[in-house]
């Protein structure tokens, strides 16, 4: 090792050694020739014995040479420093090089970056990584849910496959009495000893003690350090106080350090036990989520298979409220960010692709410029390089290249993180663990992809290099049969090359066209100065008269304001799709409860509710007056209609909304008006909905749709100022304009759809340069050809023609192969997005056209340049 | 690496080098190669540029440490002189050697 270290310092300071050894030598002759002239010699007799008397001063330093610094290594920085000075030469194809391969690993790494943030990433906890999600799944609907008391407390003494079970649930509830204006907050609802479990403690205060964690203890909570500074000032005294949390009156009792939002965001926790209603919860009651670590040597497979066992042992014990219910075991991570990142696999395989395509464009950038260098590896060979040395040297420029491209890489990364991180500034529910920091792990990413690509891109150039035969080529001047074979390579890698980009621009159509038609679907709303809000009826509005009450003069208020144009309440505001799911009742038919039967949404609403969205009814007419005082009566939208009475009119019919295990409680409601179909969730599953007044289903969540006379930003304060005049103790929860809403509730839409133009653009944008720079390179090599041609009087039309054809040819072989795949492959992204819009031909048919007009432009360029050379100078060309 | 090309048997030049320093203290190479010529007493044939490659070896396992210094002419040369790990090494071949020899010697005695 010793060894190895001083070996090494060699290479480094080579120089300096090399120096000390010819002094030393030197030194050493001089003290023998001293010697000699000592004896009484002449001085020129007494250097040329010392000489004899010393032995070759050079086989000696040969040998010194050969014993110092590592042979190996010492031929590899020969040989970096050679690719580096190569590298330099042909500066055009090297640049493009760089650029389109480092734009490939680039658009790579950010999605990776993406990847690992929302997936790979563990819970800040102490070990992290031990930690799994378990849920439940209706395996029936296949919609994820959660787990109900009874089976997390059965479940926490008989699991073997982990331990330190935990139960916690997220909820929005209101804090006030503590001076400060009410506000909703994130309230997490923690299980026994969950703070211990995950090894949390607060920065101030202490955590729940075992009797504050049992049923009917006296109230207590922490705070996150977030609403500490945000509410009270950093004000230390807050332990001890007493707050209101909903209606109750609650002690705080600690304080947890900067950045703790456990388990994704909260502002503050309690214990399960505080919940509301929790030990009443039946078994399908399944609201809580859960998590625990592994026990050593349990695998998440491990986990999956013993939750299965328990899963089918419960349908079987309690057929009634677990037949269709199965658990689910997940990463933490995934159970987080699965859901909104199915895309991701999507984006994966296309940036994939493109790494595919950039690399086939500098494998040919490589063999183009090997077509001059192919003098150079024959003189090598003569003089003696064995073929193993000649694709050394050659690999070594490839991963030279690789990491220029690297550099190039990190840039384009940094770019696309901000984009992504701008998209999603104001996406409240995104976990804050999930930063998109270029970790170790994307850094080992990015270093992987620079020294792997460079075995896809660079051993063939290499390979067909190292087969140049050394006297062979010297004759022929650089030229004949290789380059017949290296043409050959070249064409088939353009080909490829469009020919995959059109793939990829065909999936990315596919992808764009879904993403913007879910996005805009239903999108009937007028969303221009409308202002949404929600917020919770305290339990002080015991009864439906109370709460229509305060429906209705919080409404006229609102209604009156001067800023205000238009205002109403409904149970759910559009686009926020959480509303009641029940089954449709008609006249003579029995109702289907079995699960998977066809279900409706009711949304009940206030005065005032289709003007304020800008929204006309179709057919029949809105609510009236009468109606909101409680009449039998039910506005549905186009999706009901068009499902339930295609073929008669619906205004008049009779319809119930039953709920499960009610039946005989729903009534009869008279359809008198038709709505268009409104957008309700982000997800569209185009559920049919039916409107009631408010009075029908008088839900104590509630929120506000105001739209603004003038500027949201005088409406904002004006809707504040009326509900604290109707009740001073309701919180607002995030209010915000509908634009800034959309933003955030269709950011994954917005974002998939930038990242995939971003992404099909980068396919253009490499094969299209691809091929000019083979085209001018195919010019520069011809030059003295075209030059004779020119010469003798060749017409211009006709060495555009000469240079253009081949590229023509190319170019419509790759767009009739590409468009095929594409064609082929049109439902290959219904895998990855399920909603994924069809593709006919005529999309692959359009781009192909697109391709090829701007890759033939691109290539016309030097085709042009080369009829405009100037003879003279071109035949001295060489 | 190379066997240093000489007639001196092959491994025992270091052994010579690092008994040689421990002998007479600090040496330049010049210095080095006149003892062992001289205890040689010509019946050796070194070449003496031979024990440049042995100094290094025997620096890079830091048997040996070396500084510029100047000779007893006034001449700018490097010194070698020998470090713990090398006196170390030089009593366990100085050993080891020593057995070899006997053993060999004693095979030869036997016909």
């Amino acid at each position: 090792m010793r060894t190895f270290i001083s070996r090494l310092l060699d290479l480094l300071l080579r120089r300096q050694r090399e120096d000390r050894l010819s002094e030393e030598l030197q030194a050493h002759l001089d003290l023998l020739a001293d010697e000699h002239i000592a004896r009484g010699m002449s001085p020129a007799e007494a250097r040329l014995a010392a000489r004899r008397s010393f032995g070759g001063v050079d086989q000696i330093k040969e040998a010194y040479r050969d014993q110092r610094g590592l042979p190996l290594i010492d031929g590899l920085v020969q040989d970096l420093r050679y690719s580096v000075r190569m590298m330099g030469r042909e500066r055009a194809l090297t640049l493009t090089a760089v650029v389109t391969l480092g734009i490939g690993i680039g658009a790579n790494n950010t999605v990776f970056t993406m990847f690992n943030a929302f997936l790979l990433r563990d819970l800040p906890v102490r070990n992290g990584h031990e930690l799994v999600a378990i849920g439940t799944r209706n395996i029936e609907l296949s919609r994820p849910g959660g787990v109900s008391l009874p089976e997390f407390r059965e479940w926490q003494t008989e699991l073997r496959s982990v331990r330190s079970l935990l139960a916690h649930r997220t909820r929005q509830a209101g804090l006030r009495g503590d001076g400060a204006a009410p506000e909703l907050i994130w309230l997490n609802h923690l299980s026994e000893r969950s703070f211990a479990i995950l090894g949390l403690s607060p920065q101030l205060g202490r955590t729940f003690t075992p009797d504050e964690e049992r049923a009917g203890a006296p109230p207590t909570v922490v705070i996150a350090d977030a609403l500490w500074k945000r509410r009270y000032g950093s004000d230390p005294a807050i332990l001890g106080r007493s707050v209101l949390i909903g209606d109750t009156p609650v002690t705080v009792i600690g304080v947890m350090p900067a950045g703790e939002s456990f388990p994704a965001i909260s502002d503050a926790w309690q214990p399960l036990a505080q919940m509301p209603g929790l030990l009443a919860q039946p078994r399908t009651t399944r609201n809580l989520s859960l998590l625990a670590r592994r026990v050593p040597g349990a695998t998440m497979a491990t986990v999956r298979q013993e939750m299965a066992a328990i899963g089918e042992r419960d349908a079987t014990l309690h057929p009634d409220t677990n037949k269709v219910v199965r658990p689910r075991v997940e990463t933490v991570a995934e159970f987080h960010n699965g859901g909104w990142w199915q895309v991701l696999p999507a984006l994966i395989l296309v940036a994939g692709l493109v790494l595919l395509i950039a690399c086939a464009n500098t494998a040919n950038l490589l063999l183009a410029r090997a077509a001059g260098r192919s003098r150079e590896i024959a003189l090598r060979v003569s003089l003696g390089a064995t073929r193993g040395r000649i694709v050394r040297q050659l690999m070594i420029e490839s991963v030279t290249l690789a990491i220029a491209a690297g550099g190039v890489a990190w840039l384009v990364s940094v770019a696309g993180i901000r984009y992504v991180e701008h998209t999603m500034r104001n996406v409240s529910v995104r976990p804050r663990w999930t930063d998109f920091t270029m970790d170790a792990q994307v850094l080992m990413f990015l270093a992987g992809l620079c020294l792997v690509t460079p075995i896809l891109f660079g051993l063939l150039p290499a390979w067909h290099l190292s087969r140049t035969k050394g006297g062979e080529l010297l004759k022929e001047g650089g030229r004949g049969s290789t380059s017949r074979r290296l043409h050959r390579w070249t064409s088939g890698l353009v080909v490829a090359e469009i020919a995959l980009s059109l793939v990829v621009l065909t999936c990315t159509g596919i992808l764009i066209r879904t993403m913007l038609s879910l996005r805009d679907a239903d999108r009937v709303i007028d969303a221009d100065h409308l202002i949404t809000a929600g917020l919770t009826l305290p339990a002080s509005y015991k009864t439906a008269d109370q709460r229509l009450d305060f429906v209705t003069r919080f409404g006229d208020r609102l209604r009156a304001n001067p800023s205000i144009a238009a205002a109403s309440l409904a149970s759910t505001m559009p686009l926020s799709g959480i509303f009641p799911l029940r089954r449709l009742g008609l006249p003579g038919a029995p109702v289907t409860t079995a699960p998977g039967g066809p279900e409706i949404g009711v949304i009940s609403v206030g005065a005032g509710y289709f003007e304020s969205l800008g929204v006309a009814v179709l057919r029949g007419r809105a609510f009236d007056h009468g109606d909101r005082l409680g009449a039998p009566v039910a506005i549905v939208n186009r999706r009901f209609a068009d499902a339930h009475f295609p073929n008669a009119d619906p205004i008049g019919q009779q319809i119930q909304a039953v709920e499960a295990g009610k039946e005989s409680a729903a009534a009869w409601l008279t359809i008198v008006g038709v709505s268009p179909s409104v957008r309700q969730a982000v997800v569209t599953e185009g559920t049919p909905v039916v409107y009631v007044p408010y009075r029908g289903e008088p839900l104590p969540r509630l929120d506000v749709i105001v739209r603004a006379a003038g500027s949201t930003a005088a409406a904002m304060p004006a809707l504040r100022e009326e509900l604290k005049a109707v009740d001073d103790t309701i919180a607002l929860f995030n209010p915000q304009t509908t634009e800034e809403m959309l933003s955030v509730r269709l950011f994954t839409h917005n974002l998939t759809a930038g990242l995939f133009i971003a992404l099909g653009f980068v396919a253009l944008l490499v094969s299209t340069a691809g091929l000019y720079v083979i085209t001018a390179h195919a010019v520069t090599i011809r030059t003295q050809e075209i030059g004779v041609r020119l010469a003798v009087g060749a017409p211009a039309g006709a060495i555009t023609w000469m240079i253009a054809r081949h590229a023509t040819a190319l170019i419509v072989v790759a767009c009739a192969i590409g468009a095929a795949a594409a064609y082929g492959s049109r439902d290959l992204m219904k895998v990855f997005v399920a909603q994924a819009a069809a593709s006919d031909w005529m999309l692959p048919a359009a781009i192909a056209a697109l391709l090829g007009g701007i890759a033939l432009a691109a290539a016309m360029v030097p085709a042009r340049r080369a009829a405009h050379l100037d003879p003279v100078a071109a035949l001295r060309h060489e | 690496m190379t066997t240093p090309n000489s007639e001196v048997p092959y491994g025992t030049l270091d052994l010579m080098v690092l008994k040689t320093l421990a002998g007479l203290g600090p040496q330049h190479g010049y210095g080095i190669a006149r003892r062992i010529e001289q205890v040689a007493q010509g019946s050796l044939n070194l070449n003496q540029g031979t024990i440049y490659p042995a100094l290094l070896r025997l620096e890079q396992k830091a048997w040996i440490k070396s500084e510029w210094g100047t000779s007893e002419n006034n001449r700018r040369a490097r010194f070698y002189s020998i470090t713990a790990a090398g006196r170390r090494h030089l009593a366990a071949e100085a050993d080891s050697w020593a057995r070899t020899v006997a053993m060999v010697n004693r095979l030869l005695a036997t016909d």
